[in-house]
């Protein structure tokens, strides 16, 4: 590795300092036959990858340098254009006129259901290219978007490696069913199941992880419902389309990626050493009447005497361990990726391989993909092509404990700095025996008498998950005449997950046994769609098309597990585990299936390219909901009217586009546990028996009126380009009003069951969003340029039935369903403040008054955990070949529940605590934040034995600006890539979350936690316990093209 | 015209794959869809032993601890839950109650769900669907009658019983209910008893007869106050001759063994049945902890010194002590036992105290007390006198009681009882009546607007 480091740097070096004068561009404008521009038509000096595309009003500028090139000029619905160029020691102007020809096999191109064309869309859609997303290094391709695209909320889940992002597309709309956006794969829906695994060692499935960024050609986002409307009824929580990159050019083509980076924590917890804890549990001690010195959890007991009560003290204060320098570091990334494109007369193909390690910084974790794709394309006769997208990749994460399950999650609690890693002395037993060596791991027991030691686990622990993904999609286009294109596509995502852990008998302080678990997840996900579309001239200036199609999809998800108990101490490694005669104990668990079944149609009509109007019907099914309800309609319409097109603004000189577009439509929602409409029953399969008789129960109450979540979707833009886009801007304003909003609601006790899925919620979402991007300069050798987005969401949960806010819970027990408040509402007691003369924390209740007595019944809505406001900026500098770019992300308005802090801040107990608790209250008159220190919880009016306090004293203001990414790149010269027999030649160097800008005194303001389901996802995702931090990585990356 | 049919072509293509809406049907693999799952008689009388089965859970120490929690009779516990219950500061997080409370309507509603769809069954008769109803009855107000005694005042805490009392669940659906009043709460529990007791069968195996219902009216009408009721059920099981005395003061001996003065109880099967079935789990993990931890329930001190009034008492073989408390040791060294619930002792007991109250024959009353004297002392070694007052009695009753069915979980029940009665009673220094000693709720019922739960804390 430190060899990689050398040369990398040392080619940064030699780039850097490369003087070269190179800068000789083509430029011009790009238009059809009648003089309108053509936006996103490509720009290439044929044989190169040297290309560019033409902007919202058909501007492009091409750098060249001098010589001659052919250039290749290409657009959809546009006939290609070939022309020769001669360059000398100044810039050239061409300006290029293509003419409109037909969609042939050749030129469409396929997003979502329907045909790729190159008019306006009457949607709101937000595109972002595969090389925007491969630029920023993140565990995971969909954190990327970030700050990308205006309305689209992208938390980063932390720093550990595979951990996946929140992704929120225009607010939340759903409380139980899931709240994440749909994801479209080269066609076909993707199995996104989070909670496959459950939220084993606190790290929730992250579906997309496997994915490699490298082979992403570009991500649509879908956000309205004239955009998501064609894939209605699973288009609640918005669309994300991606498209995997296929051969366009002739002729073979050659990339290759290398990048290498280090992860560090972009913030660290802020623990007491030994010192500063036992001071602080003195000072508890006496507060409550203790005398001499105070006991110490896993060293003296409240009952002991005052001699070994102080023996343990003294003894304790000669240890001081970091654990948090013991659970984190540093971790090594590397990449390296290589792909082949061929273009052929008839058949194309893309191949790609890749190899991502991703250590994080959390000591012993990563995330290795390997990674295959082929994308071939063949020409079956003149009417038929067959697209295949063929991908493999595994993903091996090799697993540590965090959060609450253990690693830096104890080192954040149970781990009191006064316990060693290692025992330093010999131990003996009351008989005189040994019990611990010099050297031998240090354990304790935490509150719940779990065994702990992050370091002896992480080290004796073998624990790894194995993702295998299989996604296949096969299109066949079909052009039986002119203008008439039938589309099938099919397609298989298939995921296994195997999870291996052996713990070791070591843990076992009591019987000294260990066990093997293998943990199965086989998703087979089989879909396909089938559409005619068909377009046509109605009248001079008015043509038409309308598209019919059908979906079905269905997928099965199993689970096996096989455990193997009682293991002894000479099984340590899996290798032990195959030569163990153990008997394997296999359980198979029920499987869980689903399917969907859709009807379509869209028509689409434009007149004079200048007016615009789409609608659409959906039909769909879905096996989830009751026999009565199992389908519903879902129809959209939408407007689109280029007003720069008109004669008042065709002449303006400093308005070059205007467009309105408006779209209405229902959308919805369908995604909930397979079995929710059920009512069940058990005969016991485990075989209970009672009296040697068998039995039969009830386990599930069942709703057969379970029905679709539908959203009303209302949205109008306004999209501008002043003085040629020298700057654009998009306005756009939204209104959401989800109905029958599917709640898995806590039924009473006394009912018999514990909870029950019904359509009972209604939510509001309305907001606006701009978007805005400036070029600064038109100085070809420095450019500068403004991307920025700004998003404003109210999310308000306007019904709840006739249920109370305690029917749906998330979070710690702090997030709860409130009529008039947004979805992630905290409601908890209300702190007020430390009382000056006791020292003791005084509560506010619903009608104002103050009380010292905690009580659940004067919970209260405190705040929320959803940001008001948020976007992102991105700022690009360009000089020579130089490009430096900074992104930036700001969320504003957000609340965090830190549930961490109500026992690092809290009642003083086997917990360690953060610096802050030193600004505690000492004696009358003292103004502190925290009061007085107490080993004893009622002291602040908690229920005996309850220390978890849920108050708003743990509430912080959470909102922030980071900057999220910082890039410089080197653009090679032709001169010194010819030389090199290369087409390309780019280098950079990036660093992500290098500083953050926030009030929060928390770990991170950008926080996802591991959550128990979709419910918890929606409603408590600024709730934080023991997460990690989020990294910071800098990074170094190469890319070379041949 | 050519376009339109590659339309109809493309169109018909679709539907004719998918015209068939069974594509959107899949019942879950490994369960029984609820429609299907009540078809014949014995699928009837598993549902109703699966009742049995929540109550064995139930009773395996489970609920008696809770009681035995609120009580004086145990020290101060080790583990979080069991302090919220001692400390009567639960709320409605406490897993412990939480769960407990839970597992009764559990019970209730199977036993509901039962009485629903008798319909449904085919060849069910009428006696079987007489006896399964009076079963379902009897498990049904057992549950409530166990929910009512620690979930809410007790009986007589209001003149007129007009209280908050529990949720009365009378059939299966998920309708939220507001709570009833204590009064509500007992007339229905009776109801149901008696139609119990005028349709079970005087034999029924191991499962509720009808002495099994009259046993527990006695028990609910003496919780009541209730005398008269309470002696004359009391006496109806007492005179059946079904049940004797046991010799050995072992009220839990091990399986396969049954007690003989068992009315009612759970049942354990032993290793050698054909379905191994131990439901002791929470009395033997509580109070017999083994290896160097303490168990997380002992005795407390108090009622040690009770018991030692009369050193003589072979009783005190239950306390073994322990760092100022005592080890129960009526569990130790056994895994599978039968736990008596309604039995003979217990309502021969009832029954003095009764007459004690009522006046009456009150050799009747010395007769029943000293038979539970003879085994825990010896005959006739510590006999009350034959011409004892109403007063004694009921102070000796009282007092057999409390030492007969010490980690049992009765006793709370009995003082909260006599407050009820206008008596001045102290659990550790708390009224019987302050807020905390009604158990809080589950977070769950809370969850329906309907509802109030009960104010917590005030006790200490």
């Amino acid at each position: 590795m430190s060899k990689l480091y050398k040369t990398s740097v040392l080619t940064v070096f030699i780039a850097l300092f490369s003087v070269v004068s190179w800068g000789q561009s083509i430029s011009g404008v790009v238009t059809d036959e009648e003089n309108r521009p053509i936006p996103g038509a490509f720009v290439l000096v044929k044989g190169t990858s040297n290309g560019t595309a033409s902007d919202q009003v058909g501007n492009y500028t091409l750098k060249t340098g001098s010589g001659t090139f052919e250039l290749e000029v290409k657009a959809l619905n546009f006939a290609t254009f070939n022309k020769t160029i001669t360059v000398g020691n100044s810039d050239v102007k061409q300006n290029f006129k293509l003419s409109s020809g037909s969609l042939t096999l050749d030129n469409v191109e396929i997003v979502g259901y329907g045909i790729e064309r190159n008019r306006p869309s009457t949607g709101s859609i937000a595109k972002i290219s595969g090389k925007d997303i491969a630029a920023i290094r993140t565990p995971s391709f969909e954190a990327a978007l970030q700050g990308q695209a205006a309305g689209l909320q992208v938390s980063q889940g932390s720093g550990i490696a595979g951990a996946g992002s929140l992704i929120r597309i225009r607010g939340t709309a759903s409380v139980s069913a899931g709240g994440d956006p749909l994801y479209i794969i080269d066609g076909i829906p993707m199995t996104q199941d989070y909670f496959l695994r459950g939220n084993s060692g606190a790290l929730n499935n992250n579906p997309l992880a496997t994915i490699n960024p490298n082979d992403i050609e570009k991500v649509e986002v879908r956000k309205d419902a004239a955009a998501a409307g064609e894939y209605g009824s699973r288009a609640a929580n918005g669309v994300i389309i991606i498209t995997t990159k296929r051969a366009k050019e002739k002729g073979w083509k050659f990339d290759y990626g290398l990048n290498a980076g280090i992860s560090t924590p972009a913030s660290t917890p802020n623990m007491l050493n030994t010192s500063e804890y036992l001071r602080i549990r003195q000072e508890a001690w006496e507060n409550d009447g203790g005398t001499g010195y105070v006991w110490l959890p896993n060293m003296s007991s409240a009952t002991d005497d005052a001699a070994t009560r102080k023996a343990a003290y003294l003894k304790a204060g000669k240890t001081d361990t970091d654990w948090i320098k013991q659970t984190v570091g540093r971790g090594n990334k590397y990449g390296t990726n290589f792909s082949a494109r061929y273009g052929g007369k008839k058949h194309n193909v893309y191949f790609s391989v890749g190899y991502d390690d991703n250590q994080s910084f959390l000591l012993g974790n990563s995330y290795k993909r390997i990674s295959a794709r082929v994308n071939p394309e063949f020409r079956l006769g003149d009417k038929l092509k067959l697209n295949l997208s063929l991908s493999g990749t595994r993903g091996l994460n090799k697993r540590v404990d965090a959060a609450w399950s253990g690693g830096l999650g104890d080192a954040m609690s149970n781990a009191l700095p006064y316990y060693p890693v290692y025992h330093t002395d010999t131990t003996y037993n009351s008989s005189g025996q040994v019990v611990n060596k010099p050297g031998d791991y240090f354990y304790w027991r935490d509150e719940f008498g779990n065994v702990k030691n992050p370091v002896a686990y992480r080290e004796q622990l073998r624990w790894t998950t194995i993702e295998d993904r299989v996604i296949n999609t096969g299109r066949l286009i079909y052009m039986p005449k002119k203008n008439l294109f039938i589309i099938a596509t099919g397609g298989m995502d298939w995921m296994h997950i195997g999870e291996n852990k052996l713990t070791p008998a070591t843990f076992d302080l009591s019987n000294g046994q260990g066990s093997f678990s293998n943990d199965q997840r086989l998703v087979r996900n089989y879909s396909y769609n089938i559409t005619a579309e068909y377009s046509k001239e109605l009248l001079p200036e008015l043509n038409a098309s309308l598209l019919v199609g059908h979906e079905l999809q269905h997928s099965k998800t199993e689970f096996i597990n096989d455990y193997i108990p009682n293991l002894d101490n000479t099984v340590a490694e899996f290798s032990d585990v195959q030569n163990n005669p153990n008997t394997r104990v296999r359980t198979v668990g029920n499987p869980n299936q689903f399917s969907f079944l859709g009807f379509f149609a869209k028509y689409n009509m434009n007149y004079k390219s200048k007016y615009f109007l789409e609608a659409s019907i959906r039909r769909d099914g879905s096996s989830r909901f009751g026999v009565n309800n199992k389908f519903g309609n879902f129809p959209s319409a939408s407007l689109g009217w280029i007003i720069s097109e008109e004669d008042f603004l065709k002449n303006s000189k400093s308005i070059n586009y205007m467009k309105l577009r408006a779209s209405f439509g229902l959308t919805g929602n369908s995604d909930i546990p397979a079995n929710a409409q059920y009512a069940l029953y058990s005969a016991a399969n485990n075989g209970t028996y009672y009296n040697q008789n068998p039995i039969l129960y009830p386990t599930q109450a069942g709703n057969p009126n379970l029905k679709w979540e539908t959203t009303k979707n209302f949205s109008v833009a306004l999209e501008t380009g002043f003085w040629q886009d020298r700057l654009t801007v998009t306005l756009e304003g939204y209104r959401k009003y989800s109905r029958d909003v599917l709640m898995n609601v806590s039924l009473p006790a006394s009912t018999g069951f514990t909870n029950f899925w019904d359509n009972v919620g209604q939510v509001l979402n309305e907001g606006v969003e701009l978007t805005t991007v400036v070029n600064w300069t038109k100085n070809k050798k420095f450019t500068a340029r403004t991307s920025a987005n700004f998003s404003y969401n109210y999310n308000e949960l306007v019904s709840i039935g006739n249920y109370t806010p305690d029917a749906v819970s998330g979070g710690t027990n702090d997030s709860r369903v409130l009529v008039g408040k947004p979805i992630g509402s905290f409601y908890l007691v209300a702190f007020d403040h430390i009382d000056a003369q006791s020292g003791l924390p005084v509560y506010r209740t619903p009608q104002g008054n103050y009380t010292t007595d905690y009580d659940n019944s004067i919970r209260n809505y405190v705040g929320n955990g959803l940001p008001k406001m948020m976007g992102g900026l991105t700022q690009t500098f360009g000089w020579k070949n130089f490009s430096l770019s900074a992104l930036f992300t700001y969320s504003l308005g957000a609340r965090i529940f830190d549930s961490s802090a109500k026992r690092q801040l809290g009642v003083v107990s086997s917990w360690n605590m953060r610096q802050e608790i030193l600004d505690r209250w000492t004696a009358p008159g003292d103004q502190s934040t925290f009061g007085r220190l107490t080993l004893d919880e009622t002291t602040y009016g908690l229920p005996d034995g309850f220390p978890w306090w849920n108050t708003s004293l743990f509430m912080y203001k959470a909102s922030y600006m980071r900057l999220r990414n910082l890039a410089l790149s080197y653009t090679f010269p032709n001169e010194v890539t010819k030389r090199m027999k290369m087409t390309g030649l780019n280098i950079g160097l990036s660093v992500t979350n290098l500083f953050t800008i926030t009030n929060f005194p928390g770990l991170d303001p950008e926080v996802v936690r591991d959550f128990e389901n979709a419910q918890d996802r929606n409603l408590s995702p600024n709730v934080t316990y023991l997460t990690p931090m989020q990294e910071r990585s800098f990074n170094i990356r190469l890319n070379a093209n041949f | 015209m050519k376009k339109i049919s590659y339309f109809i072509l493309a169109i018909g293509l679709a539907l004719g794959i998918a015209s068939c809406e069974k594509m959107l049907e899949y019942p879950p693999e490994g369960a029984i869809l609820a429609a299907d799952a009540l078809k014949t008689p014995d699928d009837a009388q598993r549902l109703l032993n699966s009742c049995y089965d929540v109550i064995a859970n139930l009773f395996d120490g489970k609920y008696q601890n809770i009681c035995e929690l609120m009580s004086d009779n145990v020290a101060e516990p080790n583990g979080l839950d069991f302090n919220a219950v001692y400390n009567r500061e639960t709320n409605f997080f406490t897993p412990t109650t939480n769960g407990t409370y839970g597992d009764f309507y559990y019970a209730i509603y199977r036993c509901n769900s039962l009485m629903k769809n008798f319909d449904l069954i085919d060849g069910l008769t009428d006696s079987d669907r007489n006896r399964m109803e009076a079963e379902a009855r009897f498990i049904r107000a057992f549950c409530h009658f166990n929910v009512v005694k620690i979930w809410a005042q007790p009986y007589g805490y209001t003149a007129n019983n007009s209280h908050l009392g529990i949720i009365l669940r009378r059939e299966a659906n998920n309708t939220p209910l507001a709570r009833s009043t204590v009064a509500e709460s007992y007339a229905f529990i009776i109801e149901d008893l008696e139609y119990a007791y005028a349709n079970l069968p005087e034999t029924n195996g191991n499962y509720a007869t009808k002495n099994a219902a009259a046993g527990l009216l006695a028990m609910v009408y003496f919780q009541m106050n209730n005398f008269v009721n309470a002696e004359q059920y009391a006496s109806l099981v007492i005179n059946s001759g079904l049940y004797t005395m046991s010799d050995t003061l072992d009220r839990f001996p091990v399986t396969p063994a049954m007690n003989p003065e068992t009315v009612f109880g759970i049942v354990s099967s032993n290793p050698g049945a054909d379905h191994v079935d131990q439901r002791t789990d929470n009395f033997i993990g509580n109070y017999n902890a083994g290896g160097v931890l303490p168990p997380n329930l002992m005795f407390s001190n108090e009622l040690y010194q009770f018991t030692n009034l009369n050193s003589a008492d072979d009783r005190l073989m239950w306390m073994q002590s322990s760092s100022g408390k005592y080890k129960n040791r009526r569990f130790e060294n056994k895994v599978f036992f039968n736990i008596p619930i309604v039995y003979l002792t217990e309502l021969k007991l009832i029954r003095a105290e009764c007459i004690g109250e009522m006046g009456g024959d009150l050799s009747v009353a010395i007769n029943d007390i000293n038979d539970v004297r003879d085994r825990a002392f010896g005959v006739g070694l510590n006999d009350l006198s034959a011409g004892s007052t109403s007063a004694e009695v009921i102070a000796a009753a009282r007092r057999e009681y409390r030492i007969e069915t010490m980690g049992e979980g009765k006793w709370i029940n009995q003082l909260k009882r006599m407050g009820g009665k206008g008596e001045s009673i102290y659990v550790r220094n708390a009224p019987w009546n302050c807020p905390g000693m009604a158990l809080q709720f589950p977070n769950s019922e809370f969850t329906s607007a309907l509802f109030v739960g009960n104010p917590e804390g005030g006790c200490n």
